[in-house]
C-alpha cells in the first residue's frame, strides 16, 4: 500500500516537474490579410526560437470579414492579445470601447517598435495615450499599362479633365479596353476615390475640422469643394472611364482586369504590386499620381497615405510577453524581412536596404515622401457613423439614386447628429 | 408497451424533458434575455450607460431600420408568391401531370436546397458578375443588352435578383412538403372527379388545394419566419447595397453591431426580430393544434 502510494506520489511529482519545465506563455496574435502571412509566420518562427517559453498562436482573416470579425473577437470573453488595426477612427473606436491597451509606457521605455518615425507613431495617439504600434504604411496611386500607353502614344494624365479625355481616347482606340478598372462591391474603394478628390478640392485645415467634427455647426462638412469633388467622381463614371457594374464588381476582379490587360489603368493601393506581379504582370506597369484638379482648394500634390499596425488588448493576461513579441515583430530587422517577404511598405522605411522592396513599391515610397500633404482614407479617420453614410452614399451616387447635393446633405445631417453627441 | 404508473409519472416526464429544456434555456432563452438587457444600455463607445428604451426610440426614427423592415416584409410577400406558389405548382405537376422522369425532375428541383446559402450566394455573384459573368456572356451571345450596373449593382434590380436566387434555393423544399401532402390525398377522390368529368384545373382547385391546406399554411409560416431572419444570401450577394437598397434586418443588425460598433442598438433590433418570430411561431403552433 505504502509502495503504491510512493509510486503515485512519484508519478505526480514527475508530471508536475515536466509541466514546470515546459510551462509556456501563449500570446494570441490576430492578423489581417494573406499578404502578410509568410512574413508573420517567419517572424514568429524566429521569435519562438529565441523565446522558447513564449508561444505565438497566430491566425489571419481576409480584409473585409476582418473589419467585423475583430469586433466580435474583442467583445468576446477570449479576445486576442495582439491584433491588426488601421490607425484612425477604426483604432480609436476600440479605445472608446475600452478594449485597447495604452502602450505609452512601452514606447517611453524604448521598446524597438517605437523606432518608427515619430509622425507615424503619432497616428496611434488618442486621448492622452498611445494605443497602437505602426507596422506598415499604405498609399494609393494610379497604375498604367506601360506597353498600351507607349503603343498608343499616351502619357499619364495630369488633370481630371485630361483623364476624362483619355478615357474617351482609349475607348476609341480599343472598344474592348476598359480605361480604368474599378470594383466597388466593397464600398471602401469608392471611399478612396472620394478621399483624394476631397483632398484636391478642400484645404487640409477645413477637412481636419470636418473629420474630427470640430468645425462649427454652420461650416461642418459645408465646404463647396466636397460637392465639386462628388461631381468630378460622377463625371468619371458617366464619361465612361470605368467598367460596367462598378457596384457589383469585386475589387479583386478589378485588379485582375488590369493585370490581364483588360484595363489600361487602375487606382490601386501599395498592396497591389505584389498582386500584379503574382499574376504575371511584373515590370509592365508603373505608377502616376492622382490627377490634379484645376482651381481646387487643396494641395495638388497630396496623396492618400494611411498607417496600419497593431493594438494590444486591454484584456490581455500576458501584457509583457505580448509587448516583447510586438517589439520583435516591428523591430528594424523584422521591418526589412517584412518588406522582402510581403512587399508591403514599411512604417519604418529607415530600416530598409536597397532590394528589400520591389521597385514599384520603392517608387511609391519616394512619391509619398515628395507629397506635400497626406490624407488617410476617410473610412479610417472620419467619425464612424459619418463614415458609414459616406460609404453607403458612394454606392448610391454610382447607382444614381442620390445626387451629389443629396449626398452632402446626408453627410452634413449625420455629422451634426454625431457632433451633438460629443 | 404496458404503462407503468410508478415509472411514467410527472417526475419521469420532467426528467425526460429536462435536457431539452436545459439546452433551450442556455442557447435560446438566456441569449434572448441578455439581448433585451443589452438593448437597454448605450453602446460602449457612447458611454455604455443605462438608457432605457432610447435604442428603441432611435430605431423608430432611423430610416435605414425602416428600409430593412420594408425589405423584410417585401421578402415575405415575394417568397410566398415564388417559393410557396411555384413550389405548389411544381408539386401538382409532379403529382398528377408528369408521368416520366418525375424522380429525376424532383431531384433536380430539390438539389439547390442541399447547398449552403453562403455557397449559393458566392456562385450566383459569380454568375451575375456584370463584366465576365456567365449571365452576361449568354446575354451577349443572344444579343440582349443587360443593365450597365449589372443585376446586383442596380438598385432597381438587386432586391429582385436576391428574391430570384432565394426562390431557386427553396422552391424544392416547398415542393417536397406540398408533394408529400398531395400524395396523402386519397386517389379515389381524383377517380371520382374524373368520372364526373372534372378538368385538371377544377380538380386542382376543388380537391388538391383543400387537401393540402394544412401543408400550405405550414409552408407559408416557414417562409414568413425564414424571410424575416434572412441574412446569408443578402450578405454574400450585396451586403445590403448598393447603398442600403437591399438592407434587411439581419444585415443591418450585423452592420450596426460590428461595423458601426453599436452592439446595444443591434441588440434592440434583434429583440424586434425575436418578437416578430415569436408571433409567427405561435401562429404556426396554434394552426397545427387547430388542424389536430
Amino acid at each position: 500500500m505504502i509502495k503504491n502510494g510512493l509510486y503515485a506520489t512519484g508519478i505526480a511529482m514527475s508530471a508536475l516537474l515536466a509541466n514546470v519545465a515546459t510551462a509556456e506563455t501563449t500570446v494570441v496574435f490576430q492578423g489581417m490579410g494573406a499578404e502578410r502571412e509568410a512574413f508573420n509566420k517567419e517572424a514568429i518562427r524566429l521569435f519562438e526560437e529565441q523565446n522558447p517559453d513564449i508561444k505565438i498562436d497566430y491566425s489571419w482573416v481576409a480584409n473585409e470579414p476582418y473589419k467585423t470579425g475583430i469586433k466580435v473577437m474583442l467583445e468576446s470573453n477570449s479576445p486576442p492579445d495582439l491584433y491588426f488595426v488601421w490607425a484612425g477612427s477604426f483604432a480609436n473606436d476600440f479605445v472608446d470601447s475600452g478594449v485597447a491597451e495604452n502602450i505609452l509606457d512601452s514606447y517611453e521605455r524604448g521598446d524597438a517598435w517605437g523606432e518608427a518615425p515619430a509622425g507615424v507613431v503619432d497616428q496611434f495617439r488618442y486621448k492622452d495615450g498611445l494605443y497602437g504600434a505602426p507596422g506598415q504604411l499604405y498609399t494609393k496611386y494610379f497604375w498604367k499599362n506601360d506597353a498600351f500607353f507607349e503603343e498608343n502614344n499616351l502619357t499619364a494624365p495630369e488633370t481630371i479633365d485630361e483623364l476624362i479625355g483619355m478615357c474617351h481616347q482609349i475607348r476609341e482606340i480599343d472598344p474592348l479596353m476598359t480605361p480604368v478598372s474599378f470594383g466597388a462591391s466593397e464600398s471602401w474603394t469608392i471611399n478612396h476615390y472620394l478621399t483624394i478628390l476631397f483632398q484636391r478640392h478642400v484645404d487640409l485645415e477645413t477637412m481636419q475640422g470636418d473629420w474630427h467634427l470640430t468645425n462649427d455647426e454652420e461650416n461642418l462638412w459645408a465646404h463647396p469643394g466636397y460637392l465639386n469633388a462628388l461631381k468630378d467622381f460622377k463625371r468619371l463614371e458617366t464619361e465612361g472611364c470605368f467598367n460596367d457594374g462598378i457596384n457589383s464588381v469585386d475589387p479583386g476582379v478589378s485588379r485582375t482586369m488590369f493585370a490581364t490587360e483588360l484595363a489600361a489603368m487602375t487606382f490601386c493601393g501599395s498592396w497591389c504590386p505584389p498582386i500584379f506581379n503574382s499574376e504575371g504582370f511584373e515590370g509592365k506597369y508603373s505608377a502616376f499620381p492622382f490627377p490634379k484638379v484645376e482651381g481646387g482648394a487643396g494641395d495638388q500634390t497630396g496623396a492618400l497615405v494611411g498607417v496600419q499596425g497593431y493594438q494590444v488588448s486591454a484584456a490581455t493576461e500576458e501584457r509583457e510577453a505580448t509587448l516583447k513579441f510586438l517589439s520583435w515583430l516591428l523591430s528594424p530587422e523584422m521591418h526589412a524581412l517584412q518588406a522582402r517577404l510581403s512587399g508591403q511598405l514599411s512604417a519604418n522605411a529607415t530600416a530598409l536596404k536597397e532590394g528589400d522592396l520591389p521597385k514599384e513599391s520603392v517608387d511609391l515610397l519616394n512619391r509619398v515622401a515628395q507629397a506635400n500633404v497626406s490624407v488617410p482614407p476617410l473610412n479610417t479617420i472620419v467619425e464612424t457613423s459619418v463614415s458609414d453614410v459616406i460609404l453607403k452614399s458612394g454606392q448610391d451616387l454610382v447607382a444614381g439614386t442620390v445626387t451629389p447635393e443629396e449626398f452632402m446633405e446626408r453627410v452634413r445631417t449625420q455629422a451634426l447628429e454625431a457632433k451633438s453627441r460629443m | 408497451m404496458i404503462y407503468n404508473r410508478k415509472v411514467h409519472g410527472t417526475y419521469f416526464d420532467l426528467v425526460m424533458v429536462l435536457p431539452a429544456l436545459l439546452l433551450f434555456s442556455i442557447f435560446i432563452v438566456w441569449p434572448a434575455v441578455e439581448a433585451i438587457f443589452t438593448s437597454l444600455y448605450a453602446s460602449p463607445n457612447r458611454g455604455g450607460d443605462f438608457v432605457g428604451l432610447a435604442n428603441y426610440r432611435e430605431m423608430v426614427g432611423d430610416p435605414v431600420f425602416w428600409i430593412a423592415m420594408k425589405n423584410n416584409l417585401l421578402f415575405i410577400l415575394c417568397n410566398l408568391v415564388f417559393q410557396v406558389g411555384i413550389g405548389t405548382i411544381f408539386a401538382a405537376l409532379l403529382d398528377r401531370g408528369v408521368r416520366r422522369f418525375s424522380t429525376t425532375m424532383r431531384t433536380i428541383i430539390f438539389a439547390p436546397l442541399v447547398i449552403a446559402p453562403v455557397a449559393i450566394g458566392v456562385v450566383w455573384s459569380m454568375l451575375l458578375e456584370p463584366n465576365f459573368g456567365m449571365v452576361r456572356q449568354l446575354a451577349n451571345t443572344v444579343g440582349i443588352k443587360l443593365p450597365s450596373q449589372g443585376f446586383l449593382g442596380n438598385p432597381d434590380l438587386a432586391f429582385y435578383s436576391i428574391v430570384a436566387v432565394g426562390a431557386w434555393n427553396y422552391i424544392g423544399f416547398m415542393m417536397t412538403i406540398m408533394l408529400a401532402s398531395m400524395q396523402a390525398i386519397p386517389r379515389d377522390l381524383y377517380e371520382a372527379a374524373r368520372l364526373d368529368g372534372s378538368s385538371a384545373i377544377q380538380t386542382f382547385f376543388h380537391i388538391t388545394l383543400p387537401g393540402v391546406k394544412g401543408a400550405l399554411i405550414l409552408c407559408s409560416l416557414i417562409v414568413i419566419v425564414g424571410s424575416f431572419k434572412t441574412f446569408e444570401i443578402v450578405y454574400v450577394l450585396t451586403r445590403g447595397g448598393p447603398g442600403n437598397t437591399t438592407q434587411v434586418l439581419g444585415t443591418y443588425i450585423v452592420e450596426s453591431a460590428f461595423t458601426l460598433f453599436r452592439p446595444n442598438y443591434a441588440a434592440g433590433m434583434s429583440v424586434v426580430v425575436l418578437i416578430v418570430a415569436i408571433f409567427f411561431g405561435s401562429l404556426q403552433v396554434l394552426t397545427s393544434r387547430k388542424r389536430k
